[in-house]
């Protein structure tokens, strides 16, 4: 019998919940491929190439187009084995409950990273679920699939896709220090904000997150020798916000405001046959835990909500 | 200890998955068929789970269509019937 290919819900939860009552649950939703790949993990291989077993692998790992400031921190608060995940495939067959279910909870939970980015492109958050383990666990876990009953973890939809959380690129502010805008909006050429998770694996192969590595980019068709003079006129570091709109309604934004001091900037400049351009690069890391979210009114987010899936603020360095 | 569970239904599972639940609806511990772990006879499953589980809950499926085939509390000495005729 040919197996059927495809994931139907990617979904997460605080640690220990997912077998009670799911708390803060949140699907990747719209997403893009996300492979569940299980692999072999160090192992061993003797004198005549043979391979002895030791650890299995599992990483799953795909962008999600719901990365709205509640997805952002709600990951925040998963790193470091915070999360229960729950990972069904696509029915086997006709029949009802055909669908495979990984449970990753207890001792098997996977470590978490993410990767989140705006560019002209797209507004994405990729994370990485990943932990490697024993063999023989590993193998309770995958047998346990086709018999585990998947916890309803109360999406509206099979994939958890809610397209209020789905917004386009759509460039509000960029400033630095704050109130100076780099750039008038029609002179920029490109533009990209990543937020990264940098730490070290365990020996479970399980990421232990210890810094936010944020990489802002601006590119900008203005390059007179007078704009540039400017731009190497700023500080080395400099107070930074970016914001961007999320819908028709510019009180309501997704916004990045960075310290003074956290991010350094440096310049690039062009001159070719081209084109004549100039990139301002900001980056930095940050220690995980100096960031802090702010939702509602004011901040971003409509007033009533708390969590950030209209909109918010990351205060970073503060 | 050792679980005998006595099918009297008339459909025999291919596999079966056996759990025990701990605190907070946690599996504490987990057998299959598949895995070498229960031994099908031709009247049910024998199974055998660690004491410290006495006193628990728990729930033997069949794997196609994930059906409890029996469910209960860990007895010692348990004997039971399946739940499905």
């Amino acid at each position: 019998m040919k197996s059927i290919a495809g994931l139907k819900q990617i979904g997460l939860c605080n640690a220990g919940t997912l077998a009670t009552a799911p708390v803060n649950a949140l699907a990747l939703g719209y997403r893009g491929n996300t492979p569940l790949k299980i692999t072999p993990f160090k192992n061993q291989t003797d004198y005549l190439d043979r391979s002895l077993r030791n650890k299995t692998n599992f990483n799953v790992s795909g962008e999600s187009f719901q990365g709205t400031m509640e997805m952002l921190s709600k990951m925040f608060g998963w790193i470091n084995l915070n999360a229960d995940i729950q990972i069904i495939t696509n029915k086997q067959n006709a029949s009802a409950n055909s669908e495979d279910v990984f449970k990753f909870t207890g001792n098997n939970k996977l470590g978490i990273g993410f990767e989140y980015l705006i560019n002209d492109d797209k507004r994405s958050l990729t994370p990485t679920f990943e932990g490697a383990l024993e063999y023989d666990t590993a193998k309770t876990l995958i047998d346990a699939a086709d018999s585990e009953t998947a916890v309803d973890l109360g999406f509206a939809t099979r994939e958890g896709i809610n397209k209020a959380y789905y917004h386009y690129p759509f460039m509000l502010t960029f400033q630095a220090p704050k109130t100076t805008d780099l750039f008038t909006k029609s002179d920029i050429l490109s533009r990209e904000l990543k937020l990264s998770i940098e730490g070290a694996k365990d020996g479970y192969n399980k990421l232990v997150a210890h810094y936010l590595k944020a990489e802002l980019s601006i590119t900008a068709l203005e390059a007179s020798i007078s704009k540039v003079v400017e731009m190497l006129n700023k500080g080395i570091t400099s107070s930074i916000l970016w914001k961007e709109q999320n819908g028709a309604d510019p009180s309501i934004y997704d916004a990045f405001d960075f310290n003074e001091g956290v991010l350094n900037q440096t310049e690039e400049i062009t001159i070719d046959d081209e084109q004549r351009i100039i990139m301002v690069k900001f980056a930095g890391k940050i220690p995980i835990y100096e960031t802090e979210f702010l939702f509602g009114d004011g901040n971003g987010g409509v007033v009533d909500d708390n969590a950030g899936a209209t909109g918010g603020t990351l205060k970073i360095g503060y | 200890m050792q679980l005998e569970i006595i099918k009297k239904g008339k459909e025999k599972p291919d596999s079966v998955a056996f759990r025990v639940f701990g605190k907070d609806n946690q599996v504490d511990f987990y057998s299959s068929s598949r895995l070498g772990q229960i031994k099908v006879t031709s009247t049910g499953f024998i199974i055998a789970v660690p004491d410290e589980h006495i006193g628990k809950e728990f729930e033997l499926k069949d794997v196609s269509g994930k059906k409890v085939i029996a469910s209960g509390k860990l007895e010692k000495g348990t004997k039971k019937d399946d739940t499905q005729n």
